[in-house]
């Protein structure tokens, strides 16, 4: 992946993992398996670099965290979205969207009046 | 999507906040090892094998360690930023909640915080005093290495002072200090307007540069003012050149009549430092009138003329032994080159603040003791106010354990609420503590110079907080566990539960009750002491007596005769006054400081290893016997013929009689005290010279006109109103001279009682100890008996249901009460007997094996102990079976 999209693209696995926290208390490996499920395993998340963002949320109160139980009786942890998270969701997920028509009605466009 | 909700809803910070920490590393490490193994187990559902599948799972994952770090990293720096905040967030949660808490049972808690503050204030009050006395540097710019250094004579501390050649040899040769200065306290008449009398003091020029004082104004002694024949100047404090001229810059270069000679003054320093600390004017010692010079020159032959006192800055890094050594090794040279004046003559050393501490420390010690044992019953009775408040709380308790709150929380929640108790009533003890250092005060350190401040200052504030904070959360751990200890449902279990809270209860209200009997036990032995110091014989009767001072000046009384002749003059006139039986004279007056001490050769004593006896020395008129009332026991005393130009003659006091004749035929016999020989004419009883403590030494009397001193004090006994005899002495002695000063105008009554004020003073403070402890124990008691039987409302009801006589319920009741104060009161007269013990060293005539004062002790507990147990013994009698299940 070219180093230019690192910014954006980290800023839409922040955006993904607030989407995906925001149905109900999910652990990480939750977390990956909704992004993936959800984009039809389009996007496949690196990783190694979901775990720091989730922390990275939660150090911002986006997320609280906290360990229970995993389906399959293991000690997991469990992330949910806070209020903050839950305004933070609304206002990225419109500016992602309006960033996204945007590129879409580009892309769209006619050809350039010359 | 699955996912479970945790049981428990504390968020993840507050996890950090435990009392236990947390591990961030082992956390992000069971988070990652959790993905990778619930991937690998995907894999593995879809037909891998199970090595291949955790394979690919951590190919897919990628670098774990960095992930890893990243996590830690991130996890860590939001503890700490987030630590601090949330700890304060919480710390004003809990004691906004302690707060309600509090209001919603304010009795209890106003009850805690009053003890809470007793103790706290007696802390703090004593804390100022200990801090000045013991902590502080004292108050000069060297205060840290100052000493005072004295002759020792024979071995025996005999006082403190030292001669002049003596302190000059020592300066000259030692190698310990940065300086070292002597001073001479001496009283001088000034004439500016009436004659008014001035306390001096005569200084080496050295002196100032010891204190590290430098002046306010002007300039202090060079070696030239300090050389016989310089012109006379004189330093002063800032206050005597205020009151005198108005502006401290208006006493520069003025020059002011000082014992009948001129004097400028060249300096002023500033008030907190004046050494010693009531005087107003300093004099170079060669220059002041100082024994020790003759007609302006040095008399070589002063060196056995000891009176000044000799103070040294240590030089840094010198330790008092070394410095101790030092001077040692100089007067044992002294020794061999004067061995008719420095025979026996060596030094000793203390730190110049032992000299004010020395006399109080075994009362200082006393009450810091009764001050902590106070603190102490305080924080228990705290301790045991909250346990008991917890009967009300066990629900609530319950209730918040089974909603989810942590045991630490918990715990911290209630050690919240102690130590806002305990800070509430910190901040009631250090407004107290204003007001209960003077009392202390008196009782420690009446005496202690004007520059030894004692105020609550910042650090006694600090203190205070600090105490009430310690106290808090030392007091309130094991009722905050215990309590905590109440978990989902266990108000059900509340017997059980109430058992055990109960035992700690019990073992506070016992320590109570011991603490109690200590401090009672104390103030019976403090009580006591004053009772026999009222009761010692001091040989004379101080009532009805009036003194005062007067000082002989001018060429006028240059002559003995005329000085003998003013005081026979005076002493008659005195007489004369209507209402006044008698009046005397002597060049002091009983218990009144020490003295001066005569070397004495006595007829009939062989010199033992060649050195005779000091012995105590009075000047005294005819009319002195009389007047205090000194019981003569053989022979006679002295009459108006007993003069410069009749034979010699002393009257001895008792003990010098059985000493030296044992026989009983001291008159007659012949005793040489630098005079010649004078005849033994009587003997009189034992007067406390000194002081009123401590066994009588030998004394005897001269006839104040065989050696007329300048300086007199009078006594003059009268059974009217003493104020106005002594306004009439006043107009007597002016009609005589009108430049005549009289001075310390007291009677002998508060001479005594000054004497005495110490052991008063301490006696009656550790009577308001013991009073305030007893009040405590007694609350605390009372607080436990009420549990208890509310505890029990339904047995007791039950009882009476079933036929108990309501009487043998009560009785049942203060039984259990009567019970724990006597297991208190076993353990405090163990411990009452220690502190008893070690009083014994402090107060006068008190032993510390005195069976009534421990069974009157053990009376006044038990009767306290009856008081608290009354209440809750009636209601329980009163128990209805009906209230008693309504109850439940």
């Amino acid at each position: 992946m070219p180093d230019a999209n690192v910014e954006v693209l980290r800023g839409t696995l922040d955006l993904l993992i607030l989407k995906a926290v925001s149905w109900g208390p999910t652990h990480g490996y939750g977390v990956a398996r909704w992004i993936e499920q959800a984009t039809g395993d389009v996007l496949q998340i690196e990783e190694g670099s979901l775990y720091p963002a989730l922390h990275r949320l939660q150090a911002r109160h986006w997320i609280d965290a906290e360990w229970g139980i995993s389906e399959n009786n293991r000690r997991a942890r469990f992330y949910t979205l806070t209020a903050k998270g839950r305004a933070q969701l609304r206002v990225e997920a419109a500016t992602w969207t309006r960033f996204a028509y945007a590129v879409f009605a580009a892309l769209e466009a006619p050809p350039h009046p010359a | 999507m699955s996912s479970h909700s945790s049981p428990r809803k504390t968020p993840a910070w507050r996890r950090y906040l435990s009392f236990w920490g947390a591990d961030t590393v082992a956390d992000v490490d069971d988070e990652l090892r959790f993905h990778i193994d619930m991937r690998a187990a995907d894999y593995a559902a879809r037909g891998l094998t199970s090595d291949a599948a955790r394979r690919r799972a951590e190919q897919r994952f990628g670098n774990v360690a960095r992930a890893r770090d990243a996590c830690v990293q991130i996890d860590r720096q939001q503890e700490r930023t987030e630590n601090h905040m949330h700890m304060l967030i919480a710390l004003g949660q809990d004691a906004a909640y302690a707060l309600r808490v509090l209001r919603r049972q304010w009795v209890p808690a106003l009850a805690a915080i009053l003890c809470m503050a007793v103790g706290v204030s007696a802390t703090t009050a004593m804390f100022s005093i200990v801090d000045t006395l013991l902590l502080r540097p004292l108050p000069y710019p060297n205060g840290d290495r100052l000493v005072a250094i004295s002759t020792a004579h024979a071995g025996a501390l005999s006082g403190s002072v030292s001669s002049y050649l003596d302190y000059r040899d020592w300066r000259e040769s030692q190698h310990s200090f940065d300086e070292i200065g002597a001073l001479g306290q001496t009283d001088l008449v000034m004439l500016r307007g009436e004659p008014t009398n001035v306390s001096a003091a005569l200084v080496s020029e050295s002196f100032f540069r010891v204190f590290g004082v430098t002046p306010e104004l002007g300039r202090l002694f060079t070696n030239a003012d300090d050389q016989a024949g310089a012109a006379p100047v004189m330093v002063v404090s800032d206050a005597f050149a205020r009151q005198q001229f108005g502006e401290a810059a208006h006493a520069i270069g003025q020059s002011v009549m000082l014992n009948g000679a001129a004097r400028v003054i060249v300096g002023v320093i500033p008030n907190q430092w004046r050494y010693p600390s009531r005087t107003e004017a300093w004099l170079p010692i060669a220059t002041g009138g100082y024994s020790g010079f003759s007609n302006g020159v040095l008399n070589p032959s002063s060196r056995g003329n000891r009176n000044l006192e000799v103070f040294g800055a240590l030089r840094r890094g010198v330790t008092l032994d070394v410095a101790r050594r030092d001077l040692a090794a100089i007067a044992a040279r002294l020794q061999h080159e004067w061995p008719q004046s420095n025979a026996e003559e060596t030094t000793a050393m203390m730190p110049l603040r032992e000299l004010y501490v020395g006399d109080v420390r075994g009362s200082l010690y006393a009450v810091i003791g009764a001050t902590i044992l106070v603190l102490l019953i305080a924080c228990a009775n705290v301790a045991a106010l909250q346990l008991a408040r917890a009967t009300a709380r066990t629900r609530e308790i319950a209730v918040r354990a089974a909603i989810g709150a942590s045991r630490s929380r918990i715990v911290r929640q209630l050690l919240t609420e102690s130590v806002v108790l305990s800070l509430a009533g910190g901040a009631l003890g250090a407004l107290l503590a204003v007001w209960s250092r003077a009392l202390i005060q008196r009782a420690v350190a009446p005496n202690t110079p004007a520059w030894m401040t004692f105020s609550i200052d910042g650090r006694a504030l600090l203190f205070a907080l600090v105490v009430s904070a310690i106290a808090g959360i030392a007091f309130g751990v094991a009722p905050a566990l215990r309590l905590a200890d109440i978990r989902a449902g266990a108000a059900l279990r509340n017997a059980t539960v109430g058992a055990t809270r109960s035992r700690l209860q019990r073992a506070f209200v016992a320590a109570e009750v011991a603490i109690s009997i200590m401090l009672v036990v104390s103030a019976s032995l403090a009580l006591e002491s004053v009772w026999r110091i009222q009761r010692i014989p001091i040989g004379i009767d101080p009532h009805d007596v009036v003194s005062f001072q007067i000082t002989m000046q001018g060429a006028r009384y240059d002559r003995p005769p005329a000085r003998a002749q003013l005081i026979a003059d005076i002493e008659q006139r005195l007489h004369a006054l209507p209402g006044v039986t008698g009046a005397g004279a002597a060049d002091r007056m009983p218990i009144n400081g020490c003295c001066s001490q005569f070397t004495a050769r006595i007829e009939g004593q062989t010199d033992d290893e060649g050195h005779a006896p000091l012995i105590t020395g009075t000047i005294a008129t005819p009319g002195y016997f009389s007047t205090l009332r000194v019981h003569r026991i053989a022979g006679r005393t002295f009459t108006a013929d007993d003069d410069a130009n009749a034979p010699k003659v002393t009257v001895i006091n008792q003990t010098f009689a059985d000493k030296y004749w044992p026989n009983g035929d001291a008159i007659g016999h012949h005793v040489n005290t630098g005079v010649g020989d004078a005849t033994v004419i009587g003997i009189v009883q034992d007067v406390k010279q000194a002081t009123i403590f401590g066994a009588p030494e030998p004394q005897f009397f001269r006839p104040y006109a065989e050696d007329p001193w300048t300086n007199v004090t009078f006594a003059v006994r009268s059974h009217g109103d003493l104020a106005q005899v002594a306004a009439a002495a006043r107009r007597v002695v002016h009609a005589v001279d009108p430049t005549m000063p009289i001075f310390n105008v007291q009677t002998l009554e508060a001479v005594f009682d000054e004497s005495t004020l110490t052991t008063r003073s301490l006696s009656r403070l550790l009577v308001a100890f013991a009073g305030i402890a007893l009040l405590l124990a007694a609350t605390g008691l009372y607080g436990l008996i009420s549990f208890l039987v509310e505890r029990r409302t339904r047995e007791l009801g039950l009882r009476v249901a079933l036929g108990a006589e309501p009487s043998r319920v009560a009785a049942m009741v203060v039984r259990q009460a009567m019970m724990l104060a006597a297991g208190g009161a076993v353990i405090g007269i163990g411990g009452a007997m220690l502190a008893a013990k070690w009083l014994a060293a402090t107060l006068y005539g008190v032993t510390s094996r005195e069976p009534s004062v421990y069974v009157a002790a053990a009376v006044i507990l038990g009767a306290a102990s009856l008081a608290a147990a009354y209440g809750p013994a009636r209601r329980a009698s009163r128990a209805d079976p009906m209230d008693a299940l309504r109850a439940e």
